[in-house]
């Protein structure tokens, strides 16, 4: 079971950031918030899976409903390409040599590995999200995919971590009002949700 | 005296919403009730100063975490509430212009809660949540105007500040995990020696995170932007005590107090303050918007902060925390300044203004006092805390850090020196025909800025003693911090 659940969180999240239109996309994110909610009731906090999963998602429903812009614009250049996948390479060996180095406070939970490599590779898909995509949704799922995998950790780490996350997906949940209310803002303005093109300000 | 800790946080959080419920009465109302609220604050921080004994921690136990007052979060807490009590009076008039003005006082309110709070607690947790009570407050601040360009702004800056604040959790993750505890105090003494691999990594998380909001070298980029776009008294305080608070105070506090400083740490943040303070100086040269030059700036001196508490000896570390603290003097005036020359001319561009002293004399007294103060001119503050942050460098024998933090200087001064010989004193510009001096509010707090500037810097045996020293013991306590505060709970 955890293996599968496993298997459903990493592709949906690829999905989420990969997929052209951008409705498949928030609903490949609904897929994987889901699943990461099941992976928390296995790991033994339910609140925190009802606070995860009945907000965020619907939120991002409602922003695609309000925005009629569905295009993905694609702009990948081969330095980002680079620097990202350097960045995902280093971080993914240091934070994996930390994780599986740090002797566990407390009771073992159950599938650490899985959980520890779970945990590495949201992050990473969520910082390659922010970092390349340009579409203002696709910046937020990547924002809340790495909140996921913080939250993810919290809870498979100690005893008592689950109460922290809870209060960290409350944050989570305000940032994510914020930066949806912007997004919405942004788009009454520009009539587009491309980043690149409502470009005003330099460096 | 140790109960009066809780009110620094409850204090401003009633007022937020006290203000926004009183506004139905009358318009004046959050006006009044913000300046007494921050007044209050200010005088309960100054009068701590007489009632605490040197060197005293106090504590306060609510439930399973503390509230924790030494001379570090002091020094912060008088810089926060000074800057915020002068930015609330400078408010009442320059905010008219905007609508829904209880708002911002609300919002106002929270980020001074939010400070307060990462200044006080003594829960690495609680620091993260108080932050981001902080942050919040100021993404909608910095899209107070609610331009296209202010929007802009505090998206990327919320983008950016998120990002910082997962990857503060995630190293609080790991803390957590390898010690079972987030209370400051105990994460030191628990911390097993064997594993330094994984300090060093949960070190790297920090200073990124923890960099990115005070804007150091690397991670920089949102920092222009945001206190560019915002309204002149939120750039005041943004600047002036907001990024010294969510970022170099948590820096300080972690690094030294609760991570443990090291060799390889010390340099690592050595050569980032270095890199911040040229590449934020050249960035500032090619400025032509007043703010965003001013913005750019504080990259720069932040750098200065950041080199010296850095360099770990004594004298670094008291030029550090004293840059710290005249930077939240001379930043806030330079930007209110700014923001009463746009308030009367309508603009920001340099080459649009001119020749504004005969019509703007406080303006053009007290902006001049802020350049020499923030250049590092005899007698005012700026240069005593420069003079010992390169005297540091060169007694550690990092000459090449003192070689740049002079150069940071000079560039330093050249564009300061540039604003005032093209604003004030050349008159090219027939914008200014029918401009007056700002509201006597505005020019009372910018006066007062500009008099501790120069007070401290003649006065600054004084200073040193009673403000800055009982912060750089509280810092050179080290990993000591978690038997002082242990012992005092």
């Amino acid at each position: 079971m955890p293996y599968v659940l496993f298997g459903i969180v990493i592709s949906a999240a690829v999905a989420a950031v990969e997929s052209k239109k951008l409705i498949n996309s928030v609903i490949a994110f609904g897929i994987m918030g889901l699943s990461v909610c099941l992976t928390f009731i296995i790991q033994g906090s339910i609140d925190l899976a009802l606070v995860q999963l009945a907000v965020e998602t619907a939120l991002l429903m409602v922003l695609v409903k309000a925005t009629k812009d569905l295009s993905e614009p694609e702009s990948l250049k081969w330095y980002e390409i680079v620097s990202m996948t350097l960045f995902i390479i280093l971080f993914g060996i240091f934070a994996g040599y930390a994780a599986f180095g740090s002797p566990v406070f407390g009771r073992h939970l159950k599938e650490q590995t899985l959980t520890i490599v779970e945990v590495i590779a949201l992050f990473s898909i969520g910082v390659y999200c922010v970092a390349i995509k340009r579409n203002l949704i696709k910046i937020i799922i990547g924002i809340i995919i790495m909140e996921y995998a913080v939250n993810l950790f919290l809870v498979a780490s100690a005893r008592g971590g689950d109460l922290l996350s809870q209060w960290a997906a409350l944050v989570g949940l305000a940032t994510t009002v914020v930066m949806v209310a912007l997004a919405k803002r942004l788009y009454d303005r520009h009539g587009t949700l491309d980043i690149s093109k409502m470009r005003k300000l330099k460096g | 005296m140790n109960n009066f800790l809780p009110y620094f946080i409850i204090v401003p959080l009633i007022a937020a919403l006290l203000a926004l419920a009183v506004n139905r009465i009358n318009k004046i109302l959050p006006d009044i009730l913000s300046v007494l609220a921050t007044l209050y604050l200010l005088a309960a921080t100054v009068m701590l100063y007489f009632f605490r004994p040197y060197n005293f921690v106090l504590t306060y136990k609510i439930g399973g975490t503390s509230l924790v007052l030494d001379g570090l979060s002091h020094l912060v807490l008088l810089a926060v509430n000074l800057v915020a009590f002068l930015v609330v009076l400078y408010s009442v008039p320059y905010m008219n212009k905007y609508a829904g003005k209880e708002k911002y006082y609300a919002l106002y309110m929270l980020i001074i809660s939010g400070m307060s709070g990462v200044l006080l607690t003594g829960d690495i947790f609680n620091l993260f949540i108080f932050m981001e009570i902080a942050a919040l407050a100021t993404y909608a601040l910095v899209a107070f105007g609610g331009g296209a360009e202010e929007l802009e702004a505090s998206f990327r800056y919320a983008i950016i500040g998120t990002i910082a604040s997962l990857l503060i959790l995630l190293g609080i993750g790991f803390i957590y995990r390898i010690t079972g505890t987030t209370n400051m105090s105990e994460i030191g003494l628990v911390f097993n020696k064997n594993i330094d691999y994984i300090k060093y990594f949960i070190a790297a998380l920090f200073i990124a995170g923890f960099g990115m909001k005070a804007a150091l070298v690397p991670f920089h980029s949102w920092l222009p932007d945001a206190h560019t776009a915002a309204p002149a008294p939120v750039s005041a305080t943004l600047s002036g005590v907001l990024i010294k608070v969510l970022g170099v105070y948590a820096i300080i506090r972690i690094f030294y107090n609760v991570l443990g400083m090291t060799l390889q740490l010390s340099y690592a943040l050595t050569f980032i303050g270095a890199l911040s303070i040229l590449i934020g100086g050249l960035l500032a040269f090619y400025q032509a918007d007043l703010k965003r030059l001013m913005a750019y700036s504080t990259i720069s001196q932040v750098g200065y902060i950041i080199l010296g508490i850095s360099l770990g000896t004594p004298l670094g570390i008291m030029g550090g925390l004293f840059h710290l603290f005249n930077h939240a003097l001379f930043k806030p005036l330079l930007f209110m300044n700014a923001g009463s020359i746009e308030h009367s001319t309508g603009t920001r561009q340099l080459d649009k203004i001119g020749g504004i002293s005969k019509k703007m004399p406080v303006t053009a007294l007290t902006s001049f006092i802020g350049s020499l103060s923030i250049s590092g001119i005899p007698p005012f503050n700026g240069f005593w805390s420069k003079l010992f942050i390169i005297l540091a460098c060169v007694q550690t024998g990092k000459v090449w850090y003192a070689f740049a933090a002079v150069i940071g200087s000079i560039i330093t001064l050249v564009y300061y020196l540039k604003v005032q010989k093209v604003i004030y004193f050349e008159n090219t510009s027939d914008l200014i025909s029918n401009i007056k001096e700002s509201h006597w509010l505005m020019s009372a707090s910018v006066i007062a800025l500009s008099l501790a500037c120069l007070l401290m810097g003649i006065f600054y045996p004084y200073v040193i003693t009673y403000l800055i020293n009982p912060a750089v013991v509280a810092v050179l306590n080290g990993l000591g911090y978690g038997r002082t505060v242990g012992g005092a709970l």
